[in-house]
């Protein structure tokens, strides 16, 4: 059941996954609607993948390029 | 040429490119992979230093099969796939560790009731500091994505950094889905309160 704040915050990503217990959806829903904090964390949480998604993929190392061309080359 | 409409069509036309031996396209397919890959293998492997092995030896065998890839998944998905097979037959692997469910929030942070004493405090405020802020948290995500535990580490990055669905990442990595959320779950927190730790300084 999600009453508190301490609660909430482990059930971000059930939430965000749609696995939610009917039970859990009606208390999250509720507990989001008066608690400011909690709404901060969870933007919080989406925001992180949603920057996740758009920063810049590191490139393989020039070690790491070079083996596999040289493996293309055999 | 691959038509856009079919399904992979950047993949068919980076794979022609690589079977052509076009030195560009070849660097486009390592660095496009090569860090899924190093991340994948760290999951399922104990001794780290068994990596690079297995991810040399994960590249010859997509190599070489290269040109029979019938594109029934994305390249990602078939070049991970060898991957977490290759890391299956060294030395040193293991189950992919899932660690017992603990808090994911500082319960200091909580006040006895459980309601916040510490509460976060919200990242971005007016428009003109969001962009700068985005990328400030770009750079901390990423930098604070090395720090993670590898199991949690494959997780978030396989699905917030290359996009794949939790059944692929379920099947490559031989997790049940409950545990993969869990993995995911801890790995986000763990990122986010690196950026929060982050911004305070």
């Amino acid at each position: 059941m999600i009453v508190t704040c301490r609660q909430l915050v482990e059930k971000v990503t059930e939430a965000s996954e749609g696995h939610l217990s009917a039970t859990d959806r009606a208390g999250w829903a509720v507990h989001l609607s008066w608690c400011r904090d909690c709404r901060t964390y969870v933007a919080q949480m989406a925001e992180t993948v949603e920057v996740l998604e758009a920063a810049p993929k590191r490139r393989a190392s020039d070690e790491n390029r070079a083996k596999v061309l040289a493996l293309l080359s055999k | 040429m691959a038509s856009p409409q079919e399904p992979y069509a950047e993949d068919r036309a980076l794979v022609e490119r690589v079977l052509a031996a076009e030195a560009e396209a070849v660097i486009a397919l390592v660095d496009g992979h090569d860090e899924a890959m190093r991340c994948v293998a760290a999951a399922i492997l104990a001794d780290a230093g068994e990596i690079p092995d297995v991810v040399q030896e994960a590249w010859i065998r997509v190599l070489g099969a290269l040109g029979k890839f019938e594109f029934r998944s994305s390249l990602k998905t078939w070049i991970l796939r060898i991957t977490a097979n290759v890391a299956r037959t060294a030395k040193s692997r293991m189950p992919v560790a899932v660690e017992p469910v603990t808090a994911t929030v500082d319960p200091e942070r909580f006040s006895q009731i459980g309601r916040w004493r510490d509460p976060p405090v919200a990242w971005a405020t007016g428009e003109a500091e969001a962009a700068l802020l985005r990328q400030e948290l770009a750079t901390l995500a990423s930098r604070a994505l090395l720090d993670l535990p590898p199991a949690q580490r494959a997780v978030v990055v396989l699905r917030d950094v290359e996009g794949l669905d939790s059944e692929e990442i379920c099947a490559m990595l031989e997790l049940s889905e409950a545990n993969q959320r869990v993995l995911l779950h801890r790995g986000r927190a763990r990122l986010r309160a690196s950026i929060e730790r982050e911004l305070k300084r």
